[in-house]
């Protein structure tokens, strides 16, 4: 032991115990845990680490090739499993109950916080009780505050269970956590240009894009969001510079298209379109942007190429597999020929369509996903209605449309916007029953939003005369 | 003993030091080092370029970091940033706060164009922002590093001079603490690695700095004791609880770990608030709390330095006390108002560095007070030469920044084109040259009276000790001044003369104060090795050399006193004494300053006790002159002034002195009436022991006894056993030789008595040989013994009888060859001279004797009378 002068042994003790504070502190530091998830392969653990990556990214196809890879190298890889189950629930509802049994076979040999999202996806596929997802969410959280995911998590439920305004405050604090977490600050741009404050947007999609300049997703969405406003040679900007980081990104292409319909090029967007039908990662988007096409080349009065592209289009959904999927789809196909016929201006065919669109409609099920089909009906017999020449009760049916609107959850894309056709519908239906001025009214907020949306433009000089 | 160090021989001491503890060197050293890596390494890294961005952060901005300026000229400010704007990101990561940026900074170099993630009024941007390779460390950080330095130079050289003393020990740290706050805390983030030790460090510093500082003045200039609990006497006593306090205060151990505890515990605390959402703020990354606690101690440790300068009683210790109370003030207020307060209670750090910048002071008014009080008792040699060149350094700054500010002044103020015209500048260099000198003149006298009237006293007092050396005569005087006087002046523990012993020549001190130093025999070997060397000699030296006993016991008794130095008292090669010089009281070797000034004052000495010596000598001489003067007198007084007149019969008296004084005597004296009348004639001749003034008093004595006796009854013998009572009462061990003679003209006879005086010789007419008259029996002389049984003797005369009455003079003298002159030589001189008249015969007898003598010295006084008879 070293002796030393007793004036300076009050000075030594609080030195040495100040420098085993330090000690300490890095020593924790250092010694943490460097992984979250087990796996007993590291090539498993890069493979889904990159999956990751991606994933946040929005880049489906390599996220999904991803975890496959790493499952490859540990098939007993619970978080690549779960992951690859999420992502393909939508594709292959019954490949991913299957992944998720499988993953529940390793209970016994993986962390508590694997355990924990185990439970999550179990729940969410199983009962899918709101309730006890909410407990499992909030326990997460409690368990890891430090870990993102977690609120990035309960914000997704937060948000299904219609509680939007709770959801931005679980990403506020998520960002508190993480200032880097990129996607959350795409989540907030869309949530604010869904209730129209877009210089909030603007603020959060450019913190997106700051932060991932080497993704698409960023761009698209700044994109996405200028071509809402008619700002939409900083939309095309952003829209190509997504394009060229990666070529395939198919909802530049779709968000290209909606910037040369609000320009009033409605040919150039059916191009777009079709380009996005053909990089679209599966056939439902695929589906979706065909029929935009369709939509576009009437507009562009195209009609006879709208037709073909209508029959191809019809032509795909058919060869849909038997199951659930195949009849949404056919019931989809149903909406979408009724619109068709309508834009045609075959009203007979309109009116039979609708018909049998409003009995294949069902009439039970989830609430929300009943409010949906209700409001879709609506706005197909509204433009059956207009189309032959109803405009009284075509104005009632957009008006109740429009009064039904308001944001929907967090915020969606829409690439050729329904709410903007049905005011643009709305005020033809008031122009043409000689209420100018409610027509003229009915355009207000779509061009207050983006002064430079051509259709709506060419609705308010065909009121003027 | 200093007025500003700790009394040693306090039971307690300055610090409680165990005497028995190890070395603190080591230690101290250690703590040094350290400090100054760190020191270094902050230094190095502030000033090593780096890619910076050009961007001054407000330090609490969240949400980004908020650009509170600009560096001007920056990568920012090229890049179009503006002062206000918001950095959200750097480097495409998002930053909440100023913190965060190092990291992100420290992933680019210089030169490398980084995105910028800015808002800018709602409005978000981005930008590329080309790093530049710049030096963090700015004019006011080059400032905190020389103030730090300032504080370390002044730390290191007091230790390195009283390493042993507690107060120096925690002044020491206390200094390191300062260098480590403002060269590690008060720093600029550097984004790389050494941020986080140095500002570790600095925070850490920042923790003990205000501990130390009150440990400080606890401990500076003696050990803190409270008295507030005691009471005087008749007065109630105190509380028992502010006795319990004061004890606290006074004894426990526990204080100093409370001071030193309290600041961190009281960060951890509100660190851990801060993860409970209740820290409000930190300034420079600590808490308010810490900096008002700190502000706490600096007032406390200031409280304590005012309390001691109050109670001081000497004059000399408050001087010095009040000058560093007044620095420390000057120094610490500001940084309490603008550094701590300011923050803390308006939230407004803008101006810190009127806090900081005055802190100098502190460092300088300690310097200044080692130079001239020799605080902590540290003496410091500051050359006069590399004074004035930095007086005349700073004047020539201060005229260079004269003409600066005085052309900026006239530029703003007239746009004249006399500044353009050769004239202006070769009147304002005129000036400036005619100023210069009588301006420099002027400071260096004010220099002179603070750093060096001091030392220039020293000086004086030192000359003047050795005027005083050299002059002064008496012994215990000069004592003193080689011993007291030049210990204090020199500040020595102790100073010893030893001088030679007048019974056998042995080197000691004669005063009492060396006690424990034996003395040195005048044969040692150590005295003479000492002359030899002629220049002082350390003890430690001596373990090498070869000496007898004494000179080793002296050694190991003058390393046990402690001694350190011995020198030598010599002149002409003779060793007049040696000094057994002490410690000095700082605990310092003795410097080569000091071992000339002691060398020099040993050589006056030297002189000084030469003359002392000499001087002794000649009073000594010269009271014996006076005496011999006095006592000449007084036998003069003691022969008659004429020779007494009796028909018939001649008379002739002869005192030749051996020395100046004689012992001898003789008279004659009318014992009943008037010798021509048919009275009696008394002679006396006399001889007293010794030749002094109490000789003749003693001859004057018996001679009045004897006529006083003689006057009542002028039997010889009942005079003489009168008179020896008297005078062996008188004097004892001085004898008087004495014969009384009672001539009877009438009849002719004479009647007397001896008392150890030699027989008188006669010589009867036509006789051929010399007789002596008949002896009484007992002839002892006077005062020999208290009774003496004296007898009279009658001897009757007759014409042409010649007698010589002598006394011991005559007849012993001595011959170089140290031969007797003797009875019979006398008797023979004596016969062949008769003839001759009396004082002729007189010369003859004296010629005769000195014919024997030759040169030898006379030894006794030669006295004689000579009585003829018709």
């Amino acid at each position: 032991m070293v002796t030393s002068p007793r004036s300076l042994r009050p000075i030594l003790l609080t030195l040495v115990v100040a420098g085993l504070a330090v000690a300490g502190t890095a020593g924790a530091y250092f010694m943490r845990a460097r992984r979250d998830v087990t796996t007993s392969s590291e090539k498993a653990w890069k493979a889904y680490h990159e999956a990751s990556e991606n994933d946040l990214k929005m880049y489906e196809r390599e996220a999904m090739s991803g975890y496959a890879a790493a499952l490859q190298e540990d098939p007993h890889f619970v978080m690549a499993t779960l992951r690859l189950a999420d992502k393909m629930r939508g594709r292959d509802p019954d490949r991913a109950k299957s992944l998720l049994a499988s993953a529940a076979r390793y209970r016994d040999e993986i962390t508590e916080r694997e355990k924990l999202v185990l439970r999550i996806y179990e729940e969410r596929w199983g009962r899918r009780d709101m309730a006890v997802l909410g407990k499992l969410f909030d326990e997460y959280v409690e368990r890891f505050p430090n870990d993102p995911e977690g609120y990035r998590l309960r914000a997704n439920h937060l948000s299904n269970v219609n509680r939007n305004e709770d959801a931005i405050a679980e990403y506020e604090r998520l960002l508190a956590i993480n200032p880097n977490y990129a996607t959350a600050y795409n989540v907030l741009g869309y949530y604010w240009a869904e209730r129209g404050d877009f210089a909030k947007a603007e603020d959060f999609l450019k913190r997106y894009r700051y932060l991932a300049p080497d993704q698409a997703n960023p761009f698209d969405s700044l994109g996405e969001m200028y071509a809402r406003i008619g700002r939409y040679d900083e939309a095309e900007e952003n829209l190509l510079k997504a394009l060229a980081i990666k070529e395939d990104f198919f909802a530049s292409y779709g968000h290209l298209g909606s910037v040369e319909l609000g320009r009033g090029h409605p040919e150039k967007a059916a191009a777009f379109f079709r380009k996005a039908a053909d990089a679209a990662s599966g056939p439902w988007i695929r589906a979706d942007f065909q029929f935009l096409a369709v939509l576009a080349l009437f507009d562009a009065g195209k009609t006879e190429e709208a037709r073909k592209e209508f029959d191809e289009m019809t032509a795909e959904a058919r060869t849909f597999p038997a199951g659930s999927e195949a009849d949404s789809m056919a019931l989809n196909t149903l909406f979408r020929r009724t619109v068709f016929l309508a834009r045609v201006g075959d009203a007979v065919g309109a009116e039979a369509a609708l018909e049998a669109l409003e009995k294949a409609v069902p009439t039970e099920g989830e609430p929300e996903k009943m409010k949906g089909y209700a409001r879709d009906l609506r706005f197909v017999r509204g433009l059956v209605a207009f189309k032959v020449g109803r405009f009284a009760e075509s104005a009632d049916l957009f008006g109740k449309v429009l009064s039904e609107g308001g944001p929907s959850g967090l915020g969606g894309t829409d690439y050729y916007s329904r709410t903007d056709t049905a005011r643009i519908l709305l005020a033809g239906s008031l122009s043409r029953l000689g209420r100018k001025d409610e027509a003229e009214k009915a355009l207000q907020p779509v061009l207050a939003r983006n002064p430079r949306y051509q259709p709506a433009l060419d609705e308010l000089a065909r009121i003027h005369g | 003993m200093s007025v500003l160090s700790p009394d040693p021989s306090s039971p307690e001491g300055a610090g409680g030091v165990p005497g028995r503890s190890r070395s603190p060197r080591p230690l101290l050293v250690f703590i040094g080092v350290l400090a100054c890596l760190l020191a270094v390494l902050s230094v190095v890294d502030m000033f090593m370029p780096k890619a910076y961005d050009g961007v001054v952060p407000d330090p609490y901005s969240t949400g980004g970091i908020v650009v509170r300026d600009l560096v001007p000229g920056g990568a920012a400010e090229k890049a179009g940033l503006r002062t206000g704007d918001t950095v959200l990101g750097i480097g495409h990561r998002m930053l909440n706060k100023a913190a965060e940026a190092p990291p992100e900074l420290r992933r680019h170099g210089a030169g490398e164009a980084v995105d910028y993630l800015v808002s800018r009024e709602g409005e978000v941007f981005e930008t590329k922002v080309i790093l530049t390779p710049f030096r963090l460390g700015s004019a006011s950080y080059f400032y905190f590093a020389f103030l730090g330095l300032l504080f370390f130079v002044l730390g290191a050289f007091v230790v390195s001079r009283r390493p042993e003393d507690p107060a120096v020990q925690v002044f020491y740290v206390l200094c390191l603490l300062f260098m480590l706050f403002f060269i590690c805390r008060l720093r600029p983030s550097s984004y790389y690695w050494i941020d986080y030790v140095v500002q570790v460090a600095g925070t850490l510093a920042l923790f003990l700095l205000p501990a130390v500082f009150l440990h400080f003045f606890l401990l500076f200039p003696a050990k803190k004791t409270f008295r507030f609990a005691e009471r005087a006497a008749g007065v109630p006593p105190s509380a028992r609880w502010l006795g319990t306090l004061q004890r606290f205060l006074n004894r426990s151990p526990l204080l100093l770990t409370l001071l030193y505890t309290l600041p961190p515990v009281l960060y951890v605390l509100q660190m851990a608030g801060a993860h409970q959402g209740r820290l409000r703020r930190l300034i420079y990354g600590a808490p308010t709390l810490n900096w008002i606690l700190l502000a706490d101690y600096l007032i406390l440790g200031l409280l304590a330095l005012a309390h001691t300068w109050w109670t001081s009683e000497d004059r000399a210790q408050r001087r010095p006390i009040l000058v560093l109370l007044l620095g420390t003030v000057a120094g610490i207020v500001p940084f309490v108002v603008f550094a701590v307060f300011f923050p803390s209670l308006f939230r407004e750090d803008r101006y810190l560095a009127w806090g900081v910048v005055p802190m100098a002071i502190i460092p300088l008014t300690f310097a200044y007070a080692i130079v001239r009080f020799r605080l902590f008792d540290v003496e410091v040699i500051v050359r006069k030469s590399l004074v004035y060149a930095i007086l005349t350094a700073v004047v020539t700054g201060f005229y260079a920044l004269c003409v600066v500010t005085g052309n900026a002044l006239v530029s703003t103020v007239s746009s004249s084109t006399l500044l353009a015209s050769p004239v202006f500048a070769f009147g304002f260099t005129l000036v400036v040259v005619l100023l210069f000198d009588p301006l420099r003149r002027r400071m260096q006298r004010v220099v002179d009276r603070l750093f060096f009237r001091d030392r220039a006293d020293f000086q004086h007092a030192l000359l003047e000790m050795s005027r005083s050396v050299v002059s002064q005569l008496e012994r215990p005087k000069l004592r003193a001044l080689l011993t007291s006087r030049t210990a204090e002046l020199l500040r020595l523990e102790s100073l010893d003369l030893l001088l030679p012993r007048a019974e056998d020549g042995a080197f000691a001190d004669g005063s009492g104060a060396g006690a424990g130093l034996p003395a040195l025999p005048m044969g040692a070997v150590l005295p003479r090795l000492v002359l030899e060397k002629g220049v002082p000699v350390r003890l430690a030296e001596l373990d090498g050399w070869t000496l007898d006993a004494d000179s080793r016991a002296f050694v190991t008794a003058a390393k046990r006193r402690p001694v350190t130095v011995l020198l030598p008292l010599a002149t002409h090669g003779k060793l007049l004494g040696l000094l057994a010089v002490g410690r000095k009281r700082s605990e310092e070797e003795l410097s080569r300053e000091d071992l000339d000034h002691l060398l020099t004052i040993a050589n006056q000495g030297a002189l000084g006790l030469e003359a002392a010596g000499l001087h002794e000598e000649l009073t000594k001489r010269a009271e014996m002159e006076r005496d011999l003067d006095i006592a000449r007198e007084i036998q003069t007084s003691l022969f008659p002034r004429a020779l007494p007149r009796v028909p018939g019969v001649s008379f002739f008296g002869v005192s030749r002195p051996a020395r100046v004084v004689g012992g001898d005597f003789y008279d004659f004296l009318e014992v009943d009436g008037d010798v021509r009348k048919g009275g009696r004639l008394g002679l006396v001749v006399g001889d007293v022991s010794g030749k002094s003034i109490p000789a003749s008093l003693l001859m004057v004595a018996a001679k009045e006894i004897v006529y006083a006796r003689a006057m009542a009854d002028p039997d010889p013998g009942v005079v003489f056993r009168e008179a020896n009572r008297r005078l062996y009462d008188i004097k004892r061990r001085m004898f008087v030789s004495l014969a009384y003679f009672l001539f009877d003209p009438k009849i002719l006879s004479l009647t007397y008595a001896f008392g150890g005086q030699p027989t008188p010789l006669l010589v009867r007419a036509g006789a051929g040989a010399a007789v002596e008259i008949p002896a009484p029996a007992n002839r002892l002389p006077l005062g020999a013994f208290r009774e003496v049984p004296y007898d009279t003797v009658t001897f009757y005369l007759a014409p042409g009888d010649l007698l010589l009455f002598y006394t011991d003079g005559l007849n012993e003298a001595m011959s170089a060859e140290m031969t007797p002159y003797g009875d019979e030589r006398l008797k023979a001189s004596f016969v062949r001279h008769a003839r001759l008249p009396l004082p002729e015969l007189a010369d003859e007898l004296l010629e005769d004797i000195r014919q024997f003598t030759q040169e030898a010295e006379q030894y006794d006084d030669q006295t004689f009378v000579l009585m003829r008879i018709g």
